[in-house]
């Protein structure tokens, strides 16, 4: 796995610190090979020593016009996460994942009820009428997280000290290299982080006459 | 079979025709219904094709359906999300049931792979990784794959959800009772060949065992695919059970002869139409043939008839076309050739100087005539006529008057002879046949012939007198038959012109003297070679010395038949045949061979050799007996050459030459005979001869006829005035010679002495003869 891994970290130290708290700042411009940038790529950044969140906050993963919004969602573990549904047709969300395995039934708005997710990893949505929704939560063991721009460029604050660092992106194939950062307050760190082992986007929809077959 | 050579030509002809244009329409036919039927069949064959291709993707759609269904079924979905292997394979069976696909099989994200029959899974290896990547690629994929020998068609859906977890697949196999099922639909062969890249299998199909393997051989060498071709009488055609790759080929066969089969028929009509015509054909020649034969034959039987002479077979013509036209032509040229050949036969029967019949006639005449004069009692009278004079008048005047002469002599005697038939014999001879009770009425007519000739002929303004001369010969009484009647008229014609008689009727023996004569003239030369003529040699004595010996050499002839033949018989013989020279060069070689031996034996003796006219003729005997005379050793003086008066007749400037030539080589030569020819004194005064032979007829009666006595001494005394010795021949008594002696004449020769004797005993005489005359 570290091998199709060619990308690397630098890590130029800037850290900022901030009153107790929030005091480091990260910056990140996530690229892909051919350094184009790299929306929805998800940056977290994992303290050393494991906390138990006991909080339970809320996300919104909606459905407008046959698409989950947002495509990329990043929530810290034990987060619940509402599907309301802008749609006037009904959607059936369901996640095999074995991160979180559940199914919203056939319903309308905001029937249905919020689902927590407990257990980091990654889940992916879909909806069982509609194929083509696809939307990817990632639920990570921190509360410093983010989602890059269209620009690929992630903005990240947390307090000084040591990191592991986690990158996900829906067409990464397997885990981004383990690796660690450390944040302290008196700088920003600017970091460019190169994806490599990315699948081909799908470029065309599934075809679905068989006669292309033959 | 010259009579069935047209009939066969025909037949060969009509049918021949008929076959050729049979079998050019059957060859046309043949190659038109080749094309179409070949074509019917390769569009049959693309049909086909086109149907195992819609067949291939009915079933690929089959697949697609139910894989779609099964990969879009949540709780499949769920099994495959939770690798719930034993729901995920119950899944597969139960959707594979469904369209009663072969096998299912499911490809977890880890590469785990289920399927819905654990042997199949379990056999795999990596048969399906291009199936994955495409259907990775795509979603959906569809593939040919081999597994273990066997050929599926699968087709592999992804399992999203909504990411992919998976691959799900369906297969048919393709079994048997696909290429059955092929074959029943299109009625072609069906066959599934799988290819692995280098080899190709017989998977399954329609086809016996040969055929599959002649195909497999066919495709081996030659990759057809896509396109119709044909070998050993099958159409062909390859089609790819999947556009992706040629792993699977359906082979589409029709034979020819299957594709011909409804043609079969046609071609057994075309045959039998064949036959038909073919016999109509034979028919017609038949017709035709009789139609032309008869004709022909029967007019073939006339021409066999004509080349028989018989020129009156009627004909009949009924026909206007062109063989009535050759019967026409038949006709007169039958008569043509009977007028034609009735006037060769009179010209060739007939002299077309006189325009009477030739000697072609002469027989059928004479044997008519002999045949006639039988029942009549009556004699059949023969003449031969010949004008005397006629070499003369055509010598004289000319061959016009000569012709013109032997026009009017035919006519005259026509004319005279009324009752008789006249032919014209040859030259100027006239023949006649005369029939009569009496000699004497003939007789009279004979004169009656010679008289018309009293008066001269006018011929041409000029007055010709002709002379003419009758030869008679009578039968029965001088002949038996038509051939000898007509020799002895001829011999005694003959006969009458040596006797000088103008008629001349034959008498019994002239006829066989004649053949006598002709064969002594046959036997001569082999009896000459055989030795059984000889020379003897009678002595001649001189009067006043007893002592001076002469010879004269004779021919004797013995024959073993006939005896002895006298000289005088054969030697005239042989002069008329000219035979006379032969035996004159012979007598001279053994006379003077003799003479040689004789004065060997110290004989002083000269020899006297007889020389006949026509010896005088031939220029080169004086050199041979030169030669003769040289090769022997024997003195010219020695030789006495002997001659007759008459021998000097013919030719007497040739004559004289040749003895001239003779006497130059110191040869004496004679006058023989003397007193029985013509000659004249002024003549004898010409030759070059040294003696005289007085002609023993005047001797032998010598002592008794005083006008023989007078005749002898004139002789005598004529030959001494003129300067030659004189010899008697036929000295026969003391008498005769003492008057001889008186006369003064100076040899003697005859039995008085001695008869001719041969050689040996000649010599014997000599020997005794000189002892006495010593003593």
């Amino acid at each position: 796995m570290n091998s199709k891994f060619t990308g690397q970290l630098l890590l130029v130290a800037a850290l900022l610190m901030s009153p107790p708290g929030i005091s480091a700042q990260l910056e990140l411009s996530v690229v892909d090979d051919k350094g184009n940038p790299l929306k929805d790529a998800v940056a977290a950044l994992v303290p050393q020593q494991k906390i138990d969140y006991t909080a339970v906050p809320t996300a919104i993963m909606d459905q407008r016009q046959n698409m989950f919004v947002p495509g990329v969602l990043a929530i810290r573990v034990n987060t619940q996460v509402r599907f309301p549904n802008s749609d006037d047709v009904r959607h059936h969300v369901y996640s095999f994942s074995p991160a979180k395995k559940f199914e919203l039934r056939l319903y309308h708005g905001m029937t249905a009820e919020p689902v927590l997710f407990d257990k980091p990893g990654t889940v992916v949505l879909g909806c069982n009428i509609h194929d083509s929704m696809v939307a990817y939560i990632y639920v990570v063991e921190t509360e410093y997280f983010a989602v890059a721009d269209a620009q690929g460029n992630i903005s990240l604050a947390a307090p000084a000290g040591k990191y592991q660092v986690q990158i996900y992106h829906p067409q990464m194939s397997g885990n981004f290299p383990e690796s660690t950062i450390t944040l302290d307050d008196s700088q920003t760190l600017n970091n460019k982080i190169t994806v490599n082992n990315l699948s081909a986007a799908k470029t065309a929809e599934t075809v679905d006459e068989f006669s292309n077959l033959f | 079979m010259p009579k069935f050579s047209y009939l066969l030509k025909l037949l060969t002809f009509l049918i021949g025709l008929v076959v050729i244009l049979e079998a050019i329409s059957y060859v046309a036919t043949r190659v038109v219904i080749n094309k179409a039927v070949t074509q019917n069949a390769r569009a049959e064959l693309l049909s086909g094709g086109e149907l195992f291709t819609r067949i291939m993707q009915t079933k690929v759609e089959q697949l697609a359906l139910s894989v779609k269904v099964l990969t879009e079924d949540f709780g499949f979905k769920d099994a495959v999300a939770t690798s719930d292997e034993k729901t995920i394979a119950s899944a597969l069976i139960n959707h594979s049931a469904r369209v009663k696909a072969d096998v299912g099989i499911l490809i977890a994200s880890d590469g785990k792979l289920i399927a819905s029959d654990q042997t199949f899974g379990l056999q795999i290896v990596d048969e399906f990784n291009n199936l994955k990547e495409q259907a990775q690629v795509r979603g959906q994929a569809y593939d040919i794959i081999i597994v273990d020998g066997r050929a599926y068609q699968f087709v592999m859906f992804s399992v999203k959800a909504p990411v992919v977890i998976g691959l799900a697949a369906m297969g048919f196999e393709i079994k048997q009772d696909l290429s059955v099922e092929l074959q029943r639909l299109t009625g072609l062969e069906v066959s599934f060949v799988i290819h692995d890249g280098k080899q190709y299998q017989y998977l399954s199909g329609t086809q016996d065992e040969k055929s599959r393997v002649d195909l497999l051989q066919q495709m081996q060498t030659e990759n057809k695919q896509g396109e119709v071709f044909v070998y050993d009488e099958l159409i062909s055609l390859a089609v790819p059970a999947a556009r992706q790759n040629n792993d699977l080929l359906a082979v589409l066969q029709v034979p020819l002869s299957q594709v011909l089969a409804p043609f079969s028929r046609l071609n057994v009509q075309l045959f039998l139409l064949a036959l038909v015509f073919s016999v109509l054909a034979g028919i017609a020649a038949l017709f035709l043939a009789r139609s032309v034969t008869h004709p022909v034959r029967v007019l073939a039987d006339i021409a066999r008839k004509i080349a028989g002479g018989f020129y009156s077979t009627p004909i009949a013509v009924t026909s206007k076309d062109e063989l009535g036209d050759l019967a026409r032509a038949f006709i007169s040229m039958q008569q043509a050739i009977g007028e034609r050949e009735q006037q060769v036969l009179y010209q060739s029967e007939h002299d077309p100087l006189t325009g009477l019949p030739n000697r072609l006639r002469i027989f059928p005449e004479l044997e008519d005539a002999i045949s006639r004069s039988r029942p009549l009692k009556e004699s059949v009278f023969l003449l031969v006529i010949d004008i005397k004079n006629f070499t003369q008048i055509n010598d004289e005047l000319s061959q016009e008057i000569g012709d013109a002469v032997l026009r009017e002599v035919g006519q005259k005697i026509a004319r005279i002879l009324t009752h008789g038939e006249v032919l014209r014999l040859g030259s100027d001879e006239f023949l006649a046949i005369l029939m009569a009770a009496q000699r004497d009425s003939i007789a009279e007519l004979a004169e009656l012939i010679h008289a018309a000739f009293k008066t001269p002929l006018l011929v041409s303004g000029l007055q010709v007198s002709v002379e003419v001369n009758i030869g008679l010969a009578t039968y029965p009484q001088d002949a038996e038959s038509a051939e000898s009647l007509l020799r002895r008229a001829n011999l005694a014609l003959n006969e009458g012109r040596g006797s000088e008689q103008c008629t001349c009727w034959y008498e019994q023996g002239w006829d066989e003297k004649h053949l006598r004569r002709l064969h002594l003239f046959r036997e001569f030369e082999s009896s000459l070679n055989a030795g059984h003529i000889s020379l003897y040699y009678q002595p001649k004595i001189n009067l006043e010395r007893a002592d001076t010996l002469g010879a004269e050499a004779l021919v004797r002839w013995r024959h073993p038949e006939m005896g002895f033949v006298s000289p005088d018989e054969f030697i005239g013989v042989i002069e008329s045949s000219g035979q006379i020279t032969i035996l004159t060069r012979w007598v001279l070689k053994t006379a003077i061979a003799q003479l040689r031996v004789l004065l060997d034996e110290k004989i002083k003796i000269t020899c006297s050799v007889n020389l006949s006219a026509l010896d005088l003729l031939v220029d080169d005997l004086p050199a041979y007996v030169a030669e003769l005379l040289q090769s022997h050793k024997v003195p010219a003086e020695n030789l006495y050459l002997e001659i007759t008066e008459s021998a000097i007749m013919r030719e007497a400037d040739k004559c004289l030459h040749n003895l001239r030539r003779l006497r130059d080589l110191g040869v004496t030569l004679s006058i023989d005979d003397f007193g029985t020819g013509y000659s004249s004194l002024s003549q004898l005064k010409k030759l070059p001869v040294s003696e005289l032979k007085i002609d023993k007829s005047f001797i032998l009666n010598l002592d008794t006829s005083a006008d023989d006595q007078l005749i002898v001494r004139s002789t005598i005394d004529l030959g001494h005035t003129l300067g030659l010795s004189v010899t008697a021949e036929g000295v026969e008594s003391e008498a005769i010679k003492a008057l001889l002696k008186s006369y003064g004449c100076d040899t003697a020769q005859g039995y008085l002495y001695s008869k001719p004797l041969p050689a040996k005993e000649f010599i014997q005489w000599v020997h005794k003869y000189l002892a006495e005359l010593t003593s």
